[in-house]
């Protein structure tokens, strides 16, 4: 698979303080990469040297093989802190913003006003950005980052003060722009909004990635064969199983087997032992629970 | 550098800021008032030239050394005018009081048409001088030496050059003062409008975090030359507007408001070191002040807290306002030549000092040069700052921090 974003040992520093620190990681074509971490755990500088924005103190970043500066009109940026002019008019400043990125005016003009149009904005084209509720001005920023059709897309913390609404919008026109082929790389620190969408994921904490793959693999690596499992008539749990820790969590038992024990294991037994065992699931750790693991693995939490 | 980015930055900065209501008003609604004063001081002076004539014949006799022959010879000047003949004697009579002021009209007054006049005291007098003239010069018009053209043509002081005289020194001051000083708030005043501006749009783009979207399309060196080519052109085209306003005032009010007639003629054919101190000063200053601006503005999360740090440079830039009396009285001394010579007051000092003085050209070269060597550290100063400043949030940077950033502003 072609790879379209390569970060090289990247370091960024803001005086005596390292935001970023020797991360490496690459996204492919048309995948969905996310770049989790709490808030000041260098996703956003990260993503500013992406954008050329900020240049890197030491290390490389190439998009399509290029230095970001020399491929901005294929990016589409959608920042963390963002807002538009407020006593601007929403057409003529998208159309300015389309512009900038190369389009011709009159096709930035048409292609603003087709996203205005899919957003439900188009009566508001003529209408100050003060004019606009928090709402719709958060659309109107996303057409900014689409309009000119990018085969990048970088949304830095796209969920962070929307409304459910507005959440699957993004989550939708995510999911569109990977099956158009797109390649996106979103950053949160809301995890449970990413996992239905990246393919990959790199966890960063203090400036450093302390977990990298695709979630199937992170979930694997950081699984602790976690069970859970209903006997029928509310049967007590049978005695002996390997485990280190069992509490209920309604009708559900949930085990955390002994270090070696697998969860086929555990079946096994809790069948030897007679339990009547309606349902069983291996339970996979999310997100937040990955990232907690992966910092508490590389001695990162301590200090926090 | 990318100019096409550059151009539609510039593009969108001159058209969105070029309808602003205050923008207008500046612009077309200032000249309009000044024509409207005008028309009323019309209205007022017309119908009251005699009586003016007959009260004002109190401020004394005004001597005239005609080195031109253009005034008939021989024959009795009309009051207040008396004609002389010995130049050197007629002006200690002036410093003595007996003479309110004595006009010297020079030999070359036929090609260069300025005259020099001689008071002990300044603007007021000049005043005086200036109306008395214009009889004078109607007077002459109706000599027989010269057809009604030819004295027409002949009998227009466009530059009056005022030397204020003591016992113990001369001091050269000018009709051009009225050129010079109108010409230094026009430019002052139009500078700063933009360079305003300029800041304006730099922190607009900071409150509302437009700043990362524009800046992942385009680089900050793009985006603020955008800026300030952008918002040149709306100073420009202010100025445009003012000087035409002033040059159509020039030639439809001398008919009839006599106090403005030669002023606003003097207007019309500037003194050659006022327009090229003009041509440098106006690009140069506004770079200084407009970078400087853009700079210090992008240190600020919000446009107050960006008027607060550029507030220093404005106040800075406005202090030769505050020793006009140097400028007027003692406009070669120290004080004045190192505001001239200091880029953040030259541009509004160079211009005091023409509108009071011809100065040699080596020190309006000083003057210049150093405004030059101004801008470059303005450009220096400014770049850093908004390369840095404009992504700077939530803190205000200390003066330590600010020098960090202008050390390594990477």
């Amino acid at each position: 698979m072609e790879t379209i974003i390569k970060v090289s040992k990247l370091v960024k520093r803001y005086g005596d303080f390292t935001a970023v620190d020797r991360i490496s990681f690459s996204v492919a074509k048309g995948e969905v990469f996310a770049l989790l971490g709490p808030n000041g755990a260098g996703k956003t500088s990260t993503i500013r040297v992406l954008m050329g924005i900020l240049l890197p103190d030491e290390g490389e970043v190439r998009l399509f093989g290029k230095e970001p500066h020399e491929v901005r009109n294929l990016v589409g940026y959608l920042p963390e802190a963002r807002g538009l002019y407020r006593g601007a008019r929403l057409l003529p400043l998208l159309t300015y913003l389309g512009t900038l990125k190369g389009m011709p005016e009159a096709k930035a003009r048409a292609s603003a006003l087709a996203w205005l149009k899919r957003f439900g904005l188009e009566k508001w084209a003529k209408r100050k950005v003060r004019e606009l509720s928090h709402g719709m001005q958060q659309k109107a920023q996303l057409a900014v980052a689409l309009m000119h059709d990018p085969a990048i897309l970088v949304l830095d913390e796209p969920f962070q003060g929307l409304d459910p609404v507005n959440v699957q919008i993004v989550k939708d026109l995510v999911r569109e722009a990977r099956e158009s082929g797109k390649t996106v790389l979103l950053s949160s620190h809301q995890l449970v909004h990413v996992e239905a969408l990246a393919n990959s994921i790199a966890l960063i904490n203090r400036g450093k990635i302390v977990a990298y793959g695709t979630l199937e693999e992170l979930k694997r690596r950081y699984s602790r064969g976690d069970v859970a499992l209903k006997l029928e008539n509310d049967v007590p749990l049978p005695e002996g199983l390997p485990i280190t820790k069992a509490w209920r969590e309604g009708e559900n038992w949930h085990l955390l087997p002994k270090s070696g024990t697998s969860p086929k294991e555990i079946l096994r037994l809790l069948v030897e032992a007679g339990a009547p065992v309606e349902r069983y699931e291996v339970v996979y750790p999310s997100l937040e629970e990955i990232f907690l693991r992966a910092v508490e693995e590389s001695g990162e939490s301590q200090g926090r | 550098m990318n100019w096409q980015k550059v151009f539609r930055v510039a593009v969108y900065e001159f058209r969105t800021n070029v309808v602003r209501g205050g923008y207008l008003f500046a612009t077309f609604g200032i000249p309009l008032l000044g024509l409207l004063v005008v028309m009323v001081l019309h209205a007022l002076t017309s119908p009251s030239i005699t009586k003016v004539e007959t009260t004002k014949v109190s401020i004394g006799r005004i001597a005239v050394y005609d080195r031109s022959g253009i005034l008939p010879r021989g024959a009795p000047l009309p009051r207040p005018f008396v004609a002389v003949s010995d130049f050197e004697k007629a002006k200690e009579e002036t410093v003595k009081g007996k003479f309110r002021a004595l006009v010297l009209t020079p030999e070359d007054y036929t090609k260069r048409r300025e005259v020099t006049v001689y008071a002990t005291k300044g603007i007021a007098d000049l005043d005086s001088v200036v109306e008395r003239l214009g009889y004078l010069l109607l007077y002459a018009r109706l000599s027989p030496h010269y057809s009604a053209a030819e004295a027409q043509r002949l009998l227009q002081p466009l530059r009056m050059n005022l030397v204020l005289i003591t016992k113990e020194s001369e001091v050269s001051s000018g009709g051009r003062m009225f050129t010079g000083y109108v010409l230094s708030m026009i430019f002052f005043t139009a500078i700063f409008i933009s360079a305003g501006y300029l800041l304006q749009s730099v922190a607009a783009e900071k409150e509302s975090h437009l700043i990362e979207i524009l800046l992942s399309s385009l680089n900050s060196m793009e985006l603020l030359w955008g800026k300030v080519i952008g918002l040149a052109g709306l100073g420009l085209l202010q100025v445009v507007v003012w000087l035409a306003s002033v040059w159509y005032l020039g030639k439809h009010v001398s008919i009839g408001v006599q106090d403005f007639e030669i002023p606003l003629k003097q207007l019309m054919h500037p003194d050659l070191q006022i327009i090229i101190a003009a041509l440098v000063i106006m690009p140069l200053g506004y770079i200084t002040y407009g970078l400087l601006l853009a700079g210090f503005g992008a240190l600020g999360d919000n446009f107050r807290e960006s008027q607060q740090f550029s507030a220093v440079v404005s106040f800075i830039a406005i202090t030769p306002f505050m020793f006009n009396y140097f400028f007027f009285m003692h406009p070669d001394s120290w004080v004045v030549r190192a505001f001239c010579y200091f880029p953040l007051t030259a541009p509004v000092a160079v211009f005091l000092r023409l509108s009071v003085e011809s100065v040699p050209w080596w020190d309006l070269g000083i003057s210049l040069v150093a405004l030059a060597l101004g801008a470059a550290i303005s450009l220096w100063i400014g770049v850093r700052l908004f390369r840095v400043g404009v992504l700077l949030s939530g803190k205000r940077p200390s003066v330590k921090e600010i020098w960090k950033i202008l050390k390594n502003p990477a």
